[in-house]
């Protein structure tokens, strides 16, 4: 009888306290699931650089199967807790961004941006997550060439900056990156030719910037918009509006939009370059150097002045700058070795090959990962062409083969744009008469390359078939080639669209 | 001199443990206890079992908080809900057990066989009575060092503390550790017995703390991985914390039995001793 009280009285309030636990261990089903697959997503972001293959197969799929299981459309998850339903819903949230971050990595680009936009669609993230997905989603579809799909997510990410409480909130700390995204978006509609779009935006836009410069005045998010100002107005051309922004912002000795001595320099450019005001720009690029003595402002303030000079007219007072440039330690290795090739560009024009041919031969030797040495080889197997001096020609074409080869290499130190050096790789085959070896090179898609650069060269060489050779039908088994090795990614999207064309024509 | 003896009582103590090879029926409490210990650690474990579920849950929340409902939380907080159940546990069921085990070693030894053998069932209150006397003096000072520690800067002198608490807890068990032989040896209450035990203990003070010393040292590195249950998760699989929970469990099965093994030798030598 006493052990039956007993059972009674330790077992009832236990029983009683046994509530309904199906939500409680499906959240915890899902926590284990998604731990598992994040574990390999570490793993993958640990050894980043060589991202391990299987590790990104088991991770996608560890997400694919966590996702494929969606307890919250089972009719008995009306009964659970609302903690352990918002808990479940954060968690497919957090698996699908995984799992499009991993889409991303694997260059899977179009089912990445349709999980990043179908994460943000779903309506349960934060300001700052939802920008991060959209932003996300913006770059997948850019690389798998989706642009309407990218702009379409820009002006989302834009409209969502404009119309955001939170965002205009003075304690938001929102990633400087967004602030971009309506000049970008500007751009992308110029560059499109849709004027309209690119009117309406380019205004809205300003009003975005010079609210968010007066709202939060001396900050850092307040410069970075009077900075996001000036990019506007020299995306839409408008460099007197662009200058007097420049001045506006230097004017105020505690601005932090950028170093002081880049905005002059950006002034003095724009006053040279683009408005012809070439007194205006001499004073300005002056004032660089005397203000930015001994730094890298300096040279290319030397440099702007040469590249003026040779362009009115003054070939002498340009090699004088070119030359200070060449012996200036504190220049850029970009600046001098670009203005070691004009220099070299002068000597030529003058006749002094020997002059000339040492001058691009030192830029290899010195800045070989510059663009300025890209182009040399590019210079010295042009003049040979021009000359007629075919032998000379061939030889500084192999030379110049093996160097562009070398910086195209994947093992290859060059950080540069691989792109330059397939277009100065292409004009220097084209200039010595050797356009179908060029073709057939960056066609074929080379192992050592990076797939980048095999699309870009697969791009390049039906562009030589068809603009140099006249040759649609290697073109198209080209572009073919093309779509077959890079499905869903922005180079078949341009091989598509360019076989559609060629086609067309050939209707 | 004084150390020379020291030390030999020491060694005469532990090679007491040899007692477990000529009997091992003296095991079979330390045994039972740990098999114990080790259904209560995979039950906590076992949360995700639907069949299961009902029952844990509530259990698990009161033990571990809202926080142990989730992975892998569940699994670092496991050594945290396993000492909450493991104190009272060991101070009732625990010490019990173990008192069973120093009356069956008495009964085997030759000097303890000399005298009368009072019943254990007579004794089983004061023996929970010491135990929680002992796991009071034992947890109580490990919370102050807990605390202490993290009071300190990290470095050398949160070494210091770490060791200078370790001193005070193995005094203050060696202290206790001799009452449930008084109580198997002279058949006395709790109260007499704890009385005797101090007052045995300040006799071979040194030799008592070194065991006890011992016991500590072999579980410091499962204990130390234990407390490392957050890094662990993060860095391998969270259910490792489950394996080194087990591991532990393992670890004090054979701990005990040097504890409990050495003390009955230290407190039945062949001349003098608890008679």
């Amino acid at each position: 009888m006493r052990r039956s009280f007993a059972a009674v009285v330790l077992f009832v309030p236990l029983v009683a306290s046994c509530a309904p636990v199906d939500g409680v261990l499906t959240r915890y089903r899902l926590e284990r699931e998604l731990w598992r697959a994040q574990f390999y997503e570490r793993r993958i972001n640990i050894a980043f650089a060589r991202a391990s293959s299987p590790d990104i197969r088991r991770a996608i799929d560890a997400f694919q199967r966590l996702l494929a299981d969606d307890p919250l459309s089972t009719p008995a998850a009306a009964a659970w807790n609302p903690d352990v339903v918002s808990d479940i819903r954060q968690l497919r949230v957090s698996a699908q961004i995984g799992l499009a971050n991993l889409y991303f990595l694997s260059d899977r680009y179009s089912e990445a941006g349709t999980l990043y936009s179908r994460t943000v669609e779903s309506g349960s993230l934060s300001l700052h997550r939802a920008m991060d997905a959209r932003l996300g989603a913006a770059r997948s579809l850019y690389l798998a060439g989706e642009t309407s799909a990218v702009m379409e997510q820009c002006a989302a990410i834009f409209h969502q900056l404009l119309e955001t409480p939170d965002f205009w909130g003075h304690d938001s700390a929102v990633n400087e990156d967004f602030l971009n995204v309506p000049v970008a978006l500007v751009r992308m509609y110029v560059e499109n030719g849709d004027s309209a779009r690119a009117n309406e935006y380019a205004r809205l836009a300003a009003v975005f910037y010079a609210r968010l410069a007066s709202e939060r005045p001396k900050t850092r998010l307040g410069w970075q918009a009077r900075l996001g100002a000036i990019q506007l107005h020299l995306v839409r051309r408008e460099w007197n509006a662009a200058v007097d922004a420049v001045d506006s912002v230097l004017a105020d000795p505690s601005q932090q939009a950028g170093a002081p001595d880049g905005l002059m320099l950006l002034a003095a450019e724009i006053h040279g370059f683009a408005l012809d005001d070439t007194s205006r720009a001499y004073r300005a690029l002056g004032e660089v150097i005397h203000r930015f003595a001994g730094t890298g402002s300096a040279s290319a303030a030397r440099y702007d002045i040469g590249t003026l000079r040779a362009a009115h007219g003054d070939p002498e007072g340009a090699t004088l700058m070119f030359r200070a440039v060449e012996s200036d330690p504190n220049a850029e290795p970009a600046i001098a070795a670009r203005a070691t090739v004009s220099h070299a560009a002068i000597l030529e024009r003058q006749g002094d090959w020997d002059g000339a041919f040492t001058l691009l031969k030192r830029v290899q030797l010195l800045y070989p990962y510059t663009d300025a040495a890209i182009d040399a080889p590019m210079a010295i197997t042009r003049h040979y062409a021009r000359m007629g001096e075919t032998q000379l020609a061939r030889r500084s074409l192999d030379r110049a083969r093996d160097y562009y080869l070398s910086l195209l290499d994947k093992a290859s130190q060059f950080a540069g744009d691989r792109s330059a050096v397939q277009t100065a790789m292409v004009e220097s085959y084209v200039a010595a008469g050797r356009a179908a070896d060029v073709a057939e090179l960056l066609g074929s898609g080379r192992p050592g390359w990076d797939e980048t650069s095999v699309a870009a060269g697969m791009l390049r060489s039906a562009d030589v078939y068809t603009t140099v050779l006249h040759d649609s039908t290697q073109a198209c088994a080209v572009l073919k080639k093309c779509v077959e090795r890079f499905p869903k990614t922005q180079y078949s999207k341009m091989a598509e669209r360019r076989l559609d064309e060629l086609e067309g024509r050939s209707d | 001199m004084k150390l020379e003896r020291t030390l030999t009582s020491y060694f005469d103590g532990l090679s007491c443990t040899r007692i477990g090879l000529r009997s091992p029926t003296v095991l079979l409490p330390f045994v039972a206890f740990g098999l114990l210990q080790a259904i209560i650690v995979a039950l906590l474990a076992s949360l995700p079992n639907p069949a299961l579920a009902p029952v844990l849950v509530p259990v698990v929340r009161a033990l571990g908080g809202e926080p142990a409902l989730h992975y892998p939380e569940h699994f670092v907080l496991l050594p945290v809900m396993f000492r909450r159940v493991y104190l009272p546990l060991v101070a009732t069921v625990g010490f019990a057990l173990w008192t069973l085990a120093v009356w069956w070693m008495v009964d085997r030894h030759e000097v303890g066989r000399r005298g009368p053998a009072p019943r254990f069932r007579a004794h089983l209150l004061d023996a929970v009575l010491i135990g929680i006397v002992f796991t009071a003096v034992s947890a109580g000072p490990g919370r102050l060092v807990a605390l202490l520690v993290r009071l300190v800067p990290a470095g050398p002198a949160s070494h210091m503390a770490t060791l200078a608490g370790t001193a005070v807890i193995a005094c203050a068990q060696a202290l206790l550790v001799f009452a449930p032989v008084v109580l198997r040896i002279r058949g006395v209450r709790a109260p007499e017995a704890i009385r005797v035990g101090i007052h045995y203990a300040r006799r071979v003070f040194g030799p008592t703390v070194l065991v006890v010393l011992t016991v500590l040292l072999l579980n410091s590195p499962v204990d130390y991985l234990i407390a490392s249950a957050p890094r662990i998760a993060l860095h391998f699989r969270p259910e490792t914390i489950l394996y080194l929970q087990m591991l532990s469990i393992l670890l004090e099965i054979v701990t005990a039995y040097v504890l409990f093994a050495s003390v009955v030798g230290l407190a039945l030598p062949e001349e003098g001793g608890l008679r």
